[in-house]
């Protein structure tokens, strides 16, 4: 979807907001902020999924990383 | 008063201005230099030792500041300048890992820790060119900041001191572009969660 830089600052500051609220209260600032209009509220939702997904995958990267400091993986003979 | 021949001054200013030729020129001031904190970077794998992209830099300008090349003001030109040679210099790199690639592939080094999942010479680092380029037609600020952040290594701190904000705010503004690449390279990943 083609996105207009004053469409994507909006996007930026209600996902800035919503992060900030309780979870719980998240739902209802984005439908409030994003006024019926459905694509811009599914595009900060879509975000907001994205940087959850990217704290997991980060978490679980560095975890991996640790365990290999620790464990470092045997390395096969050239 | 006029500029010296190769000011870097000059030149960097052009460039900030726009002109695409001006970036050219400055290139062979800088490249040769930067190839070899690539070439450190790539190689840092299991080494803590390794030089810091950031430290380089500053000891170029440092240098070039003492040879009056460039003016104490250039400081966050040149930084930006080094930072966009530098993701052109990996995502050389990484063009070359995918094509001569053999048996095991590239070793997994993370261009940077604070971006895990992204690792050097990956088909990922790749996407994220790609994604970078898309971004910068909605925010070029955001693009210099994951340049300076991630392809140069500055720490946050270093970033916000550039970018003429505070830490805070690039910690706020990564968060959003951090989120926004993540969906841009794993599409799927994020409309099957959103779709659970």
């Amino acid at each position: 979807m083609e996105q207009r830089p004053e469409r994507f600052l909006r996007i930026e500051a209600i996902f800035h907001e919503a992060l900030a609220a309780p979870e719980e209260m998240r739902a209802k600032l984005v439908e409030t902020r994003c006024q019926q209009d459905n694509a811009l509220a599914a595009e900060v939702y879509s975000l907001l999924e994205a940087c959850a997904a990217e704290e997991r995958l980060t978490a679980s990267r560095r975890w991996a990383a640790k365990v290999d400091q620790t464990h470092p993986p045997e390395r096969k003979p050239e | 008063m006029e500029p010296a021949d190769g000011d870097i001054t000059l030149l960097l200013v052009r460039w900030k201005d726009g002109d695409p030729s001006a970036f050219d020129k400055l290139m062979p001031l800088v490249y040769p230099h930067l190839r070899q904190v690539a070439a450190a970077y790539i190689r840092r794998e299991r080494n803590p030792d390794v030089l810091e992209a950031t430290a380089l830099v500053h000891e170029l300008y440092l240098r070039l500041l003492s040879q009056r090349k460039v003016a104490w003001d250039d400081r966050r030109h040149f930084y930006t300048f080094a930072a966009k040679v530098m993701r052109m210099i990996l995502i050389d790199y990484a063009r070359a890992s995918q094509t001569l690639i053999r048996g095991g592939g590239y070793e997994k080094i993370p261009l940077n820790d604070d971006l895990p999942w992204v690792d050097v010479g990956s088909p990922e680092l790749l996407d994220l060119n790609r994604a970078l380029d898309e971004l910068s037609s909605l925010d070029p600020d955001k693009v210099q900041l994951i340049e300076l952040r991630y392809f140069l290594g500055c720490t946050a701190e270093e970033t916000a001191s550039l970018m003429k904000v505070s830490k805070a705010t690039v910690d706020r503004e990564l968060k959003f572009i951090k989120s926004w690449l993540y969906r841009r390279i794993h599409p799927l990943a994020t409309a099957k969660a959103a779709g659970e």
